[in-house]
């Protein structure tokens, strides 16, 4: 009977979601960068790293369909092996958010006084550091490259879901099925994990999306300023920071990888919008 | 209110306390010796233990944080950049002012154009315009400012030669950083500012007031709009945030002398007392501004101070 009625559930909203040609749109974009990054091997023409400095800057033709940047490598190669970077920024650093902040928004409205109260000072704390700022001073203390990039960015959307769980956490604590499981002796982490957390799904799943935008966006202008991904890597992001050198005369380096952020951000953010139609109808404007 | 405002500014202090205390220990964590960085390789150990005590860094980190913070609230002191052996605060200040400059004239630009594109979007609901607007709104917030920066240059500098690529002082430097950095905040508030709107727009006191046969611009700027502020207002307030992280971009872009460029270039000489102190300073502006944002709020509406 239950399984039943959240079957339907997930229906009505996939329903909603599939009549919003705006994020259906979204979705395909983002399903189809994601097989690019996923076969990135075996669809970009050349190896993403490897120079040819007699066929240097070379503007778009038929060989390069990007072209090449100033140590001869092709950047359709590079755009292509930067969505793997990028949407892989995107998971883990929102992963990290996620359990992180769901885990501290959890503990904070269940347990309520003392602990919340800790907690949500904490929060306070990083929320007083604007987020790109915060992001860039981890960098700061961790060092550069993927994994501390991913690290950063992730901390620094952690207050986000924190407030997202704990606000949801507070509207589920007084309901009567989860008295009846405290009087029956269930385990406090297990009424949390069994019960509270999978009521704060929806609102998670619209800052996810939102958010991987958000974390996208943020990691390529770290690695823009420098203190992201590194060349040779591949990276939009620092690809644009080569690009912004050679503007004079060479400003197709600068034109694709903009394009990529863009076209994956806005896909992000047109499913996001239509996943908070469809999953929050009280939300929609 | 008087209650209200002390009660906000006293916890404003706790968050910038705890805001030192992290960014201290964060960076103090970090590997490196900034003796062996002053020094050079070359120093001779005891030259080094000699710097060593002399800065006090081979007392335990409490110790030290407890150290800044007294030099912070008594001597108004953040603190010496390594690399150039001046106040940090000196420094930070010597900068500040661009930074403040870029991020007001990016705001300016967000509020004016956001509210106004906004309300015609609302007003012209479902029309092309409106359809135009939107799309234009969701693009903004999607693309990189320091992209969007790059593209300018690309055409009022490279090609067209109008305005200056790079530099800060004049009206003609400030145009392309305050647009690129402003763009995005103008997006936001911009469908803030439509879908606020729309939500006045359809309740019954707007309906009098035409029925009265109020003329419709007087409906929508005295009746709608005031009524759609405060949502207004917030997001405005927390735009500061994202301008102030921004303009760390823009001024990367446009080459532009602001405490972002400050710190990424202290950031990259592991000059940690700058990177510490613009972090505070930058914090303690974003939560100024916050605090002002919201005894505004309460200004507004009422019903808050009382909470």
């Amino acid at each position: 009977m239950e399984e039943k009625k959240s079957r339907s559930q997930l229906m009505t909203v996939l329903k909603t979601l599939s009549r919003n040609k705006m994020a259906i749109f979204g979705l395909i974009i983002l399903l189809l960068l994601l097989i690019m990054g996923i076969l990135a091997d075996f669809i970009a023409p050349y190896d993403y790293a490897k120079q040819d400095l007699a066929n240097a800057f070379q503007h778009p033709n038929a060989q390069h369909l990007f072209g090449t940047d100033e140590f001869g490598r092709d950047i359709f190669s590079r755009i292509i092996y930067g969505a793997r970077t990028s949407l892989l920024v995107g998971f883990v650093s929102v992963g990290i958010a996620v359990i992180v902040g769901g885990a501290l928004g959890a503990v904070a409205g269940y347990y309520g006084k003392r602990v919340d109260n800790f907690i949500m000072r904490l929060m306070d704390v990083l929320l007083a550091i604007p987020q790109t700022l915060l992001a860039i001073a981890i960098v700061a203390a961790l060092g550069t490259g993927l994994t501390n990039l991913m690290i950063a960015v992730g901390i620094s959307a952690v207050p986000t879901y924190a407030r997202i769980v704990r606000a949801s956490v507070l509207t589920i604590r007084e309901e009567e099925y989860i008295e009846a499981a405290k009087a029956s002796g269930t385990a406090n982490i297990k009424i949390i994990v069994r019960h509270i957390l999978p009521n704060c799904i929806a609102p998670v799943i619209v800052q996810v999306t939102l958010g991987m935008a958000g974390a996208i966006l943020t990691a390529a202008g770290m690695s823009f300023i420098g203190l992201g991904i590194q060349p040779p890597n591949a990276e939009w992001g620092n690809m644009l920071s080569t690009g912004r050198d050679y503007i004079r005369g060479y400003s197709y380096m600068t034109m694709f990888p903009g394009l990529a952020i863009v076209i994956t951000v806005l896909s992000l953010n047109l499913l996001g919008d239509g996943l908070r139609d469809a999953l929050d109808p009280k939300l929609r404007n | 209110m008087l209650k209200f405002t002390l009660k906000r500014l006293a916890s404003l202090l706790l968050v910038l306390i705890g805001v030192s205390f992290l960014v201290f220990m964060l960076l103090s964590l970090t590997p490196g010796d900034p003796v062996r960085m002053m020094l050079g390789e070359s120093a001779t150990p005891e030259a080094q233990e000699a710097l060593r005590k002399e800065m006090g860094l081979d007392d335990p980190l409490l110790v030290q944080y407890g150290r800044y913070m007294k030099n912070i609230v008594v001597h108004q002191d953040l603190g010496t950049s390594y690399s150039t052996q001046r106040p940090v605060l000196d420094e930070i200040m010597n900068v500040f002012p661009n930074t403040v400059q870029l991020a007001v004239a990016a705001m300016v630009i967000a509020i004016i154009l956001g509210i106004f594109l906004g309300i015609i979007s609302a007003v012209k609901q479902n029309s092309l315009l409106d359809n135009i607007v939107m799309v234009l709104a969701l693009i903004g917030t999607s693309a990189p400012i320091f992209w969007i920066g790059i593209l300018m240059i690309l055409l009022f500098s490279v090609q067209l030669g109008w305005l200056p690529p790079s530099g800060f002082g004049s009206f003609e430097q400030l145009i392309m950083p305050a647009v690129a950095l402003g763009m995005q905040s103008t997006a936001v508030v911009a469908r803030m500012t439509r879908s606020s709107m729309l939500e006045v727009i359809r309740q019954d006191f707007v309906k009098t007031a035409r029925a009265k046969g109020q003329r419709e611009i007087v409906v929508i700027l005295k009746h709608v709009f005031r009524n759609a502020l405060i949502p207004i207002i917030t997001v405005v307030g927390l735009q500061f945030g994202t301008l102030l992280g921004g303009a760390m971009l823009t001024e990367v872009v446009f080459s532009i002398p602001g405490v972002g460029r400050l710190m990424i270039e202290a950031i990259k000489q592991r000059d940690f007392p700058i990177v510490q102190g613009s972090v505070l300073f930058v914090a303690a502006c974003f939560s100024l501004v916050n605090l002002a944002v919201d005894l505004l709020y309460a200004v507004v509406d009422p019903k808050v101070s009382k909470e």
